[in-house]
């Protein structure tokens, strides 16, 4: 027994309690007054459509974006400090009789740790000014300088407040179009109290560096025939700054399948706190953020994904926890210049732009540079974005 | 503008066909929250069809931006707890004091499936939820607006639903 059976057990019963055609016509004829054309009309199906544009990193496709150069693979750490403690107070004995974590997750980690990272950094620096001068020379990152060009049908300030809504989650999604400039380095730590060290190091667009380090520990929680789950405490060095993290996994394996999820979760000082959820299921990756202030009320949430699609890596944000906003975003050159090509759409419109890296003359900074486009309507009030697909996308449950 | 709270808006100007698309997108989410309360198939087709009318003379209080799917479960649950209610004074009136027996309410068309039994095992945030994502196909986010919780807790209460579902078909097994 497993929780795919149970979702078909539920299904199954579905056909004997869905409530009857009856109810509907009955509704409607309380609401509308007897239809005086036929009544057997033929009821459209709606469905459930979605835009099938929603899918995930294909496990060859992470291989494409993530370059994994792995150090340790399959070693049993012994731990520093004593042997690890299970739930009931005895030492866990590590997965697989001698094992210590598979650094097949490294990859997810050091991800999910880089991209927390990134979202705490940037939420530091946005309430602390003085923290823009002193980021490290090594990475560029973005400005709070931002201009557009071209005339729209809105307003100058809507312009802004579209950009800097845009501006907020450009350096995360530059770090996925870098591709291969990430690499995840495992190796025996270095550090007192953790077992492991995950090195994680990202080469941005113009070939400058920012480095991750993540020191843990990971230990089997529980397992029993069909699922295990790990426990990960330990703490992550971003650009001078350090973040307390911790993390679950939980890998289910049934018929030769399997599904892993990792919730990730990194703390700065100051009490805010990133949540990334990562769930893959046949090789597909979804990534999905929420962000909390040091009072615990949530503060954003979004997902990320990204695929091979027309020959380049293709990344989409939903944002907000309704997801009602989506940015796409690809890379492309234009006259020998690097540009990120985007789409953001929200509200039954959408608007393309580009973002382009210049040099800002009077700082010397580096700082993105947008053009933003007019408004187009979205014709299909079905999807987020105006696609020419029909398809349905189901995130839930891939075994239908 | 949202889609539900579009033909929302279409369907109190009289548009049949917008009618049909809502009850479309809805009627599983309200259907499943009647029935968790209920564990009746009948009385949550009757509190279906209640919601909706209920729903259509309060219109006045949906603005753009409304929860709609949500204003709608709040509804079918509200309608569902009145009737349970209603029916469990009617059903105690029906015994006699001195009989000692238990009052119990009746039930015209007890389903003994996982989908009523999850009724009793699971709260009703938990039961909510994973009908909504296994039988309703709602995906996190819009379970997520239509419930108000946040997209993880939607997630963890989903996983633990379905775990505790597992757990007790087990044990109904073993027995």
């Amino acid at each position: 027994m497993n929780r795919r059976d149970v979702k078909k057990i539920l299904k199954e019963d579905w056909q004997q309690v869905q409530p009857s055609e009856r109810v509907r016509s009955e509704t409607k004829r309380a609401l509308f007054g007897v239809d005086t054309e036929s009544e057997q009309h033929t009821v459209k199906s709606y469905g459930m459509r979605r835009s099938t544009w929603h899918r995930a990193i294909g496990a060859v496709a992470a291989a494409v974006i993530v370059a994994i150069v792995v150090t340790a693979v399959l070693v049993w750490l012994p731990p520093k400090g004593g042997d690890p403690v299970g739930p009931g107070g005895d030492p866990t004995v590590p997965d697989g009789g001698g094992q210590g974590v598979t650094v097949a997750y490294a990859e997810a980690y050091g991800f999910s740790a880089m991209s927390s990272g990134m979202v705490l950094l940037k939420h530091d620096r946005g309430t602390q000014e003085a923290t823009v001068a002193s980021v490290e020379s090594g990475a560029r990152l973005a400005s709070g300088a931002v201009q557009s060009t071209l005339p729209s049908a809105v307003t100058p300030e809507e312009d802004r407040a579209l950009i800097e809504r845009i501006d907020g989650y450009m350096e995360l999604v530059e770090s996925i179009l870098a591709g291969g400039g990430m690499q995840v380095t495992a190796a025996e730590s270095d550090r007192a109290g953790y077992q492991m060290m995950l090195k994680t190091e990202l080469r941005d667009l113009e070939g400058r560096q920012s480095v991750m380090t993540l020191y843990y520990n990971e230990r089997l929680y529980e397992q029993d025939k069909e699922e295990r789950e790990y426990r990960l405490e330990g703490v992550m060095e971003l650009d001078g700054t350090e973040y307390t993290v911790s993390g679950v996994r939980s890998v289910e394996t049934e018929d030769g399948e399997s599904e892993e999820e990792l919730e990730f979760v990194a703390r700065s000082a100051d009490g805010t706190r990133v949540e990334v959820e990562l769930e893959t299921e046949a090789g597909e990756q979804e990534y999905s953020y929420t962000i909390y202030n040091a009072r615990g009320d949530v503060i954003d949430s979004f997902s990320i994904e990204a695929e091979q699609e027309r020959g380049r890596t293709e990344v989409e944000l939903l944002l907000g926890a309704d997801r009602a906003t989506g940015i796409r975003f690809y890379e492309e050159e234009r006259g020998g210049v690097r540009t990120i090509v985007g789409t953001i759409a929200q509200n039954g419109v959408q608007r393309d732009f580009v973002v382009t890296v210049r040099r800002n003359p009077s700082t010397g900074e580096e700082q993105y540079e947008y053009t933003i486009g007019e408004q187009e309507i979205i014709r299909d009030k079905d999807d987020l974005f105006d696609d020419d697909d029909g398809d349905w996308d189901d995130d839930w449950d891939r075994d239908d | 503008m949202d889609r539900l709270y579009r033909l929302a808006a279409e369907v109190n100007r009289g548009n049949r066909s917008a009618f049909d698309e809502l009850y479309a997108l809805t009627h599983k989410a309200v259907f499943l929250t009647a029935f968790g309360v209920l564990k009746d198939k009948m009385l949550a087709e009757d509190i279906t069809q209640e919601t909706y009318l209920a729903a259509f003379r309060g219109m006045e209080r949906l603005s753009e931006g409304s929860n709609v799917g949500g204003w709608l479960t709040t509804i079918a649950r509200r309608l569902a707890i009145n009737e349970y209610h209603r029916r469990k004074r009617e059903d105690a009136s029906d015994f006699s004091a001195e009989s000692g027996l238990e009052p119990k309410l009746q039930r015209h068309d007890r389903h003994e499936t996982l989908i009523a039994e999850a009724a009793e095992v699971l709260d009703a945030e938990t039961y909510q939820i994973v009908m909504m994502a296994v039988i309703g196909g709602y995906k996190r986010r819009e379970i997520s607006k239509m419930t108000g919780l946040p997209i993880s807790t939607v997630s963890w209460k989903y996983k633990k639903g379905l775990e505790t579902l597992k757990d007790y078909l087990e044990k109904e097994r073993r027995q």
